[in-house]
This record gives C-alpha cells, sequence and structure tokens, in this order.
C-alpha cells in the first residue's frame, strides 16, 4: 500500500524569503519535501506525495529543479518495473509529465538550458554485470529520445556548466564516461579503478580508458564538475576517497582521502568548496577546493547522509540523511564559514535525493 | 508492445545552403502528404534555416515522437504509425527543435469474420451474427459498425444490428461489410419439425443467487431433436437468463423463462424468494491493538499447545508477536525488529519451524525476506535471510513445503527461493509475464501445486508449480493459463482459489493516496470460472459501494475479505456463481473496526482476514489486531 503522505503546510509561508526552497525526495516515503532556511531555522513547508503504485515503495530518489526555476523533476526508481521522470510546476507541485527511464532510474542533471534531461539508471536490483542505460529526455514534452547503452550501474550524471558535456559515474564497472551532448554520444571512457566488472566493446568516438585510478577499487557513486568546467569530483565509494580530474585529459590530479564509503559530492557555486557525503562514516567532508585538502570532517545528525545541495549565496550547505527503519532521517545545515552543523530538521522515510529551487 | 527507439537520422543535402558554419535557428517538420492511417510507413523530413531564413543544407536530424507506441520513425527516415491516435513528430538539430503534431487514423479493417450460433436454424427462428473485424497486422477492430446482407432475404433475412431471422426453408450467405473488407457466413433454414418444446425444471423455489440450469427437449411428434439453438428470455428486470439456459434472480418474485425453439415456446416459472431474512454479526471477541504504526498482513497459527498471531507493520520495522490462546485477551509476547521500513507480508513453513517475513525500505538497499526460527514462537529469532536476487524489495511470499514463492518488486517477476537449507536459501526459479515496460507482480500463492499470482495490469497467472497439469514444480514453474479480460478498471491484486473458481481481486486508489489521512480505495472481487484452463472467463462479481478490495479467505463456502474502509465482509459463496453477488443478497455480515485512538481515529481499514478454529482474525490498517466471530444466522421468524 503506499505510503504518500499529504500535502502538510507546517510553517507559514511568511517567512519565506530566502529566494528558494530546499527540496529533499525520501525514497521509502514516496514523498518530497519542501523546507525553507531563513538563516537560523529549517522547516518544513510542504509535502509533496509522488509515486505510482499504491501497494509500495516507488522510491523517488532524485530531485534536481529546473534552471529557469519554473520546473523541478523527481526520479520515481520503482515501476513496473522500469522508472519514470516526473516532471512537477513548481509552486502547485503537480505533475505536468512523465517519462519512462529504465531500471531503478536515480540521478538526474540537467543541461543549462533545461530542454533535455540525463537520467542514470542504476539497475540496483537486477542481474549484473549488465550495460545499463542513461535516459535522455527531452522535457518540453518529456519524451525519452534514448536509452544510451552506458556503463554497468551508472549513479552519479553531470552536466557541465556549460552545457557541452555530461558525466556519468559507472558503480560495477568502475569507470566515468563523458558524453557529448550534442550528438548524444560516449566520446571518452575513463577507469577509476579496478572495478567490480568490466566492460568491453567499443567506446563510440573515445579516446580508450583514460589515466586508471589505481589498482584498487573506487566504484564511483557521484561525480561533479567545478564551476568553470576544468575538474571534475569523483566520490569513490570503496576508495573512500574523493577523485580530482582533469576535466580535458580526464587524468588524476589528486585523490583525497574522505570518510568511509563517500557517496555524493558536490561543488560550492563559487568553487570553493567541494562536500563529500560519507555514507558509512556519518559524516561529510568539507574539501578546499583549492587546496585539496580536507579542511573539516563534520559528523551528520542522522546516519547514512547521502545528498548535497548549497544556498545560492554559497553560505551554506544542506546535506540529507537517510537513517534506519522507522527513525525518520534529517536534512542538516552546514555553516561554511564556521565550519560546523548549525541547524537540523527531521524528514522522514529515508530522505535521499536534495536540490534548491529558485523561485523564479 | 516493442519499444522504439528513434535513432539519427541523415538527411544529407535537402536544399541548397551556406556550409557548415551555419547555426540552425528553426525547423520546420515537413507534414506528409496523405492522410495518416496506423499501418502506414512514410518519409519524414524537415527544413532547417538560420537566423536569416536561409536554409541550412547540413543540418542532420535527431527524429522521434511523443508516443513511440503509435508512432516511431526509423533509422532510414520513416515514420512507421502503430495506432490511431495523435502523436507529436519531433526532430532535433543541435539545440533547436522542430514539432509537428499529426493525427493517425485508424488501420482500415481487413479481415472480417462473420459467425451464427449455429448453422442450421428452423423456420421462425432468430439468432445474432456476430463479426470479428480485423487490420492487416491481425488488431481488432471492435469499434467497426458492419453493414448486413443476406444473399437470399427471403430465406433469412437480417437487420441493421446482425439479428437473423429465419423466414423459409433453403440456403442464404450472411454477409457483412466494414469498408472494403467482407465478411459471410451460410446459414442452412430448414423447416421446423418442432411440435412441442419443453423446459425443464417446469417449477422451481429458489432463493435470489442460486442458479437455475434450465434444460430443453424439442420434439417432432414423438421425436426428439438433437441439440436445437434455443432463443432464452425472461420475465421481469430482476433476474437473467443466460446463452447456457443459467437462469439467476437479484430480485424476490415470479419468473417465466421461455426457451424459443424454431418458432415454438416452452415455458418454466421461478419462484425466488430472499435469499436471506436476516443478517448475520461479528461478535467481536478481543483485540490486539496497535496504533502508533500502520499494520500489514497477518498470521495466525497453533504451536506448543498455543495459538500465536504475527502481525508485521507498515511504514515501520517490527513483527509483532502475540499469543492469541485466549483470544478475548491478546498478550503481545515480543516483536522483531529487522532493518526495513515496511514488512508487508508474513508466512510459514508447514511444519511451523521457520516464519519468512518480506522485506521493503531496508537502509541497505538489500532487502529481499527473513527467515525466522519460530521454535520458540513466542520470541521467534531472526535465523537467517535471503536477499542476493531480490534486493529491490519483496512485497509478498507464500511457503509452500521449503519453497518460498516470493514477488520481486524490482523487476516483477516471482522468484522461488529453496530454504531446505534455512542458513543457506537459494533461488531455484524464477518466471514473468513477458511485458518489460508495465509488469508488476504483487502477490503469489500455492494451492494444490497450482501458482496463482496476482500481476496487476496482467491479471491473473496460474503456473503449475506441482499439480501435474503442465509438468511444472517448484523448479520449474510452468505457465497453465492468464485472464485479465476484466471488465473496466481493474489491477489485479490477490487471488484465491474455491472449487472451480478463483476469486480475483482489484487494488485500486485515487490519485492521491496516503497513509495518514483518510483515504477511498475502489475495485472488487472478480470470480472466474477456472473449469476450462484454456477458456477461463469471468462469471460473477462481488462489488460493493465505498470499500476498495484487498486480502482474502475462504473457509467452508463463505468468503471473508479485507475491504479496506469497507471493514471485514463475509459472503456466501455456496453453490453456481453468475451475476451480481451483493444484488443477488449474499452477503452475510459487515463489521467495522473503528478505533477512536487509531493511526487514523476513526477510520477502519481492513487489511486481510484469516480463520482459525472458528474464529476471525483481522488486521486493520490502523487500529492492529482484531478478533471476531461470526454469529451464527438467528432464527428465521
Amino acid at each position: 500500500m503506499t505510503k504518500i503522505v499529504a500535502a502538510v503546510v507546517l510553517a507559514a509561508l511568511a517567512g519565506d524569503t530566502s529566494g528558494y526552497r530546499i527540496l529533499v525526495s525520501s525514497e521509502s516515503g514516496d514523498i518530497v519535501t519542501q523546507l525553507i532556511w531563513d538563516g537560523s531555522a529549517l522547516n518544513t513547508v510542504k509535502v509533496i506525495p509522488v509515486g505510482v503504485m499504491p501497494a509500495g515503495i516507488d522510491g523517488p530518489h532524485n530531485v534536481t529543479a529546473s534552471p529557469d526555476g519554473k520546473y523541478w523533476y523527481v526520479t520515481i526508481a520503482h515501476g513496473t518495473p522500469y522508472g519514470t521522470l516526473w516532471k512537477m510546476a513548481a509552486g502547485a507541485d503537480t505533475v505536468v509529465g512523465k517519462a519512462p527511464a529504465e531500471m531503478f532510474p536515480t540521478t538526474i542533471s540537467l543541461t543549462p538550458d533545461g530542454e533535455l534531461a540525463f537520467v542514470a539508471n542504476s539497475d540496483f536490483h537486477g542481474d549484473h554485470p549488465r550495460t545499463n542505460v542513461v535516459s535522455i529526455i527531452y522535457t518540453p514534452q518529456m519524451v525519452t529520445i534514448t536509452n544510451l547503452p552506458a556503463c554497468d550501474m551508472p549513479h552519479g550524471v553531470k552536466v557541465n556548466h556549460a552545457g557541452t558535456k555530461v558525466y556519468v559515474s559507472c558503480m560495477n564497472s568502475d569507470e566515468l564516461l563523458e558524453l557529448d551532448r550534442a550528438s548524444l554520444s560516449i566520446r571518452r571512457r575513463h577507469k577509476t579503478g579496478a572495478g567490480m566488472s568490466h566492460m568491453t566493446g567499443p567506446v563510440a568516438g573515445g579516446a580508450g580508458a583514460g589515466a586508471g585510478g589505481g589498482g584498487h577499487d573506487c566504484s564511483p557513486t557521484y561525480v561533479s564538475v567545478s564551476p568553470d568546467d576544468r575538474r571534475l569530483y569523483v566520490a569513490c565509494n570503496h576508495g573512500n576517497a574523493l577523485q580530482v580530474l582533469d576535466a580535458a585529459t580526464l587524468e588524476l590530479v589528486k585523490e583525497i582521502p574522505t570518510g568511509a564509503g563517500a557517496y555524493n559530492t558536490e561543488a560550492s557555486p563559487d568553487g570553493k568548496w567541494v562536500i563529500v557525503t560519507n555514507k558509512k562514516d556519518r559524516s561529510i567532508s568539507l574539501i578546499d577546493a583549492v587546496s585539496l585538502l580536507e579542511a573539516a570532517r563534520i559528523p551528520t545528525t542522522k546516519p547514512f547522509p547521502h545528498g548535497v545541495a548549497y544556498s545560492p549565496d554559497n553560505r551554506y550547505a544542506f546535506i540529507s540523511q537517510e537513517s534506519k527503519g522507522v527513525d525518520p532521517g534529517a536534512v542538516s545545515v552546514i555553516d561554511l564559514a564556521t565550519k560546523t552543523l548549525v541547524a537540523s530538521v527531521p524528514v522522514p522515510l529515508q530522505p535521499t535525493g536534495i536540490t534548491i529551487l529558485r523561485h523564479p | 508492445m516493442k519499444q522504439h527507439v528513434p535513432v539519427w537520422v541523415t538527411l544529407g543535402v535537402l536544399l541548397a545552403g551556406r556550409g557548415a558554419a551555419q547555426q540552425v535557428a528553426t525547423i520546420e517538420v515537413v507534414r506528409p502528404g496523405a492522410r495518416l492511417i496506423a499501418g502506414d510507413s512514410v518519409p519524414v523530413r524537415a527544413v532547417a534555416k538560420d537566423s536569416a531564413g536561409r536554409d541550412v543544407s547540413s543540418a542532420t536530424f535527431r527524429w522521434f515522437t511523443n508516443n513511440p507506441n503509435a508512432a516511431y520513425v526509423t533509422d532510414s527516415g520513416m515514420l512507421v504509425t502503430l495506432d490511431a491516435g495523435r502523436v507529436t513528430v519531433i526532430a532535433l538539430s543541435g539545440r533547436e527543435v522542430g514539432r509537428l503534431e499529426v493525427e493517425i487514423g485508424p488501420a482500415p479493417v481487413a479481415t472480417l469474420g462473420v459467425s451464427l450460433p449455429a448453422r442450421t436454424l428452423y423456420v421462425g427462428a432468430s439468432a445474432p451474427a456476430k463479426v470479428d473485424a480485423r487490420t492487416r497486422r491481425g488488431r481488432p477492430r471492435r469499434d467497426a459498425v458492419a453493414v448486413f446482407g443476406s444473399s437470399a432475404p427471403a430465406v433469412a433475412s437480417v437487420d441493421a444490428a446482425g439479428r437473423v431471422v429465419a423466414l423459409r426453408a433453403g440456403t442464404a450467405r450472411i454477409e457483412a461489410t466494414v469498408g472494403k473488407a467482407r465478411g459471410s457466413t451460410v446459414v442452412q433454414v430448414v423447416a421446423s419439425p418442432v411440435t412441442a418444446v419443453t423446459v425443464t425444471p417446469t417449477d422451481t423455489t429458489v432463493r435470489t443467487g442460486d442458479v437455475v440450469r434450465f434444460l430443453v427437449a424439442a420434439r417432432a411428434g414423438s421425436r426428439g431433436l438433437p441439440q436445437p439453438y434455443v432463443e432464452w428470455s425472461a420475465t421481469g428486470e430482476g433476474a437473467t437468463v443466460f446463452e447456457d439456459g443459467g437462469f439467476v434472480a437479484e430480485r424476490p418474485g415470479v419468473y417465466v423463462v421461455t426457451a424459443l425453439v424454431g418458432g415454438r415456446a416452452g415455458r418454466a416459472s421461478v419462484i425466488v424468494g430472499p435469499r436471506q431474512v436476516t443478517k448475520r454479526d461479528f461478535k467481536l471477541v478481543g483485540r490486539g491493538s496497535i496504533r502508533d504504526v500502520h499494520t500489514a498482513d497477518l498470521l495466525i497459527f497453533d504451536q506448543g499447545g498455543k495459538t500465536w498471531a504475527y502481525v508485521p507493520s507498515w511504514g515501520a520495522d517490527a513483527l509483532y508477536i502475540y499469543d492469541v490462546t485466549n483470544a478475548a485477551s491478546p498478550v503481545l509476547t515480543d516483536s522483531v525488529k529487522v532493518d526495513a521500513r515496511v514488512i508487508n507480508d508474513v508466512t510459514i513453513t508447514p511444519d511451523h519451524r521457520y516464519a519468512v517475513m518480506t522485506r521493503e525500505g531496508a537502509s541497505s538497499r538489500k532487502n529481499g525476506i527473513v527467515i525466522l526460527d519460530t521454535s520458540d514462537p513466542g520470541h521467534p529469532k531472526a535465523f537467517s535471510e535471503y536477499t542476493e536476487t531480490v534486493t529491490g524489495g519483496v512485497h509478498n511470499a507464500w511457503t509452500e513445503g521449503y519453497y518460498v514463492f516470493a514477488t520481486d518488486d524490482a523487476t516483477g517477476s516471482l522468484r522461488v527461493i529453496d530454504i531446505h537449507d534455512p542458513k543457506a536459501p537459494k533461488e531455484v526459479a524464477r518466471w514473468q509475464v513477458d511485458r518489460p515496460g508495465g509488469r508488476a507482480l504483487h502477490d503469489v500463492i500455492v494451492q494444490d501445486g497450482l501458482a496463482y499470482l496476482s500481476y496487476g495490469y496482467d491479471g491473473l497467472v496460474v503456473l503449475d508449480v506441482g499439480a501435474g497439469i503442465r509438468g511444472g514444480s517448484p523448479t520449474s514453474p510452468t505457465f497453465v493459463t492468464q485472464y485479465k479480460d476484466f471488465q473496466g478498471e481493474f489491477w489485479t491484486h490477490t487471488a484465491w482459489r474455491y472449487k472451480n473458481y478463483v476469486i480475483v481481486g482489484d487494488e485500486l486508489f485515487p490519485p492521491s493516496f496516503g497513509p495518514d489521512q483518510p483515504e477511498f480505495p475502489y475495485g472488487y472481487f472478480h470470480i472466474v470460472d477456472v473449469s476450462d484452463w484454456d477458456h477461463p472467463r469471468e462469471v460473477a462479481r462481488y462489488e460493493i459501494p465505498n470499500g476498495g478490495s484487498h486480502n482474502v479467505w475462504m473457509e467452508g463456502d463463505i468468503l471473508y475479505v479485507g475491504y479496506y474502509q469497507g471493514g471485514l465482509r463475509a459472503i456466501d459463496l455456496s453453490g453456481e456463481l453468475r451475476g451480481d453477488l451483493v444484488a443477488q443478497g449474499r452477503e452475510l455480515a459487515a463489521y467495522y473496526p473503528i478505533d477512536v485512538k487509531g493511526k487514523i481515529p476513526n477510520w477502519p481499514f481492513v487489511w486481510g482476514p484469516q480463520v482459525h478454529n472458528g474464529l476471525v482474525y483481522a488486521s486493520d490498517f490502523n487500529a492492529g489486531l482484531w478478533i471476531v466471530k461470526l454469529e451464527p444466522q438467528p432464527p428465521v421468524p
């Protein structure tokens, strides 16, 4: 039976002066929670039910917002059995379109013009090794243009800021892919580690495997791009490290140790910081993007920290934490000036994806 | 339906252009010249222009449609239409987009079959002609309206609705036309030798809901006529007589059933009384209140001289253990907590040695099943688990011997897990319907060697897993039949075999459903006759207003159901089943487990029942375990 919690306004919207909201998807709750941060308190202002099957957990894994702030998108991971990408109208928070994805779609990244959505189909629960696909969706009409055969268990996907390249991190095949936005094809493959399985076959137009990340497993769960598009940040879930790559050559610049189970990673909009969630360590690593040193390791309030989002003014970072069982997860606020956790709010039923929705 | 993935189409030089440096500013998708119908394959093209309005001849396009089930574009630039509807054809070049909305008409009828229920009709008889209209690809065109005609209207006429009337001896060809498609069948009309028609039983006294099987004997003088075609009818609005002579009434009264054979009629009377005079009641015996979390399915069993109730939680992580030996005063003896957010189902091996819990929402995303050691049934212990091929979650499970039949959330397939070595369970079989883009297996139950799979939009699927009718076994499930020809909206959620029927329940929710507010699911129970595995058919329905069908249990001839907000229900399924069972007065009792302190106060939401030792145990989503007894029917005054 579904577990969609009805929309409930828990705080007055009069305090919504920040110019943005924080959206959090709860994977076991089939809800997306909207939060407001007023500089001192984090408040839940709205809970939007999502999901398809009343009789089961539909698994909204990740959420992202369109650049113009008019829409937000959420991946519904479980399906029949394929998942979907939902397009929601911001404000009304109603479904305006759905596009089919494939097995267990997880992360989403939009081109800067908002026209294309790249969705990693992680296929967490299927048989492996398998070449999973990245769904490419034309968002104005929510049409799946293609399911691009990519790699074994792609999880992280990120479009660069110029909108020209798309990076995909592949957990099982332990590699990073570079897609060309114009041709929608894979241009390069780069090994991030020894891998759990190994891809074979030709690489379309690519330069083959780049510099390896070493003889150990990385199992890259996520990739993000520096604001100037010159560096890539790859979270190594098995390697317990952040790999910093040169985006031009895909060569390893540095591997920075993090807490156990590095999971997601995001660079701050001003490029000063990179945060890594350490899923098995109940902490985040705050990396100085210039020195490439861990500036702080900050414990989270709940186990299994998952996603990262930044306030547009670069002052705060928001961290989702899944927790376990009936214990609610949380979203916590990290003050980047003091490098401390300054606030937290419970969010039920496995909060995972997190993003910033700016008011149009 | 096969998924078609649009691909790059290079159009090459379409029009004179200025070279590669030109930037595409606009794209026009050129409308195909002819009217499109399903089954067409026509070239599509687009024209790209730069900001100055000049053609960009070097532009390449990526094609797709917004509905690939209705139409798609091939890699050679052909628009292939599959089905009727409105489709947007989209061309992408760089970052520019061109769109064209096209209307696809239905494919014409290519073949037309015509049939009559009998090849020979007596003069004076009439029979309906049926048509089977199909496209060239074999798709049925149920919307097609046929124009009928007769090659010999003086022998057999046919009206606009297709009713054939036999007028005089001879042969006539009954023809039907839809567009250019034609079909026909031959009917032989012979003089009616019928001198008398007898319908038996001639007079019957039954209750509403009782099915009377009428037989017809037509005679020519003293000679009996074999298998005549019969036109059946019944007087009044409270009863139905079917083509096979089965009669059932929903309302008490006196009905006259008429059988017409060759222009002569035979009649019989049916006196229909009410099925029951007095409704029965459920009497509350005891409760095991669970109010802080939702509860799901339940399991009741005897062991060690006591009776136990295992009640899993929904949206939570605990299995609650009750000693219900004294049903009036259940005692919570323990709970088992696991890493989960939904424990939807719990089942047990026949020897009651191990219980199996389903698991969803694990923090590790390794869900699967958890096996409990129940040697101390009041304090079961997690013994082992199996997650390897069911990490995405198991919603329902059924133990048959030491095999666990489990629904795999992630793939919509059935997984059979061998737990003969409970410490090392292993998957031994899989089965799934061949529908990658819409498959959802919700539940499975095994009865007498047949597995009944509740397969959502794929309806009911039956597999041989040891019955011997198709050579299947637990390690090699073998398809027996599938039924999904339900009328209207359905989503098959549960199934239970009873005599020659399968009780098939829906689970349907309104678009926004929330467990923390009163909700109004709907759907009903379909009674499917599986006497002929090759031709299962829905023969009756159990539908109530303001209730959502959920789980069932049969005990004797009484069906107990959890009808969500419609409460706990009991209905008499004795005898043959036809028609609307509620209208026939078969429902025996209803009980609403209302709890002012429930998870959702005052909102009964009965998940499902189990009958055990004469008591009915029911789990309620909002208020835990309820134990009731169905009171005997009071004497008729």
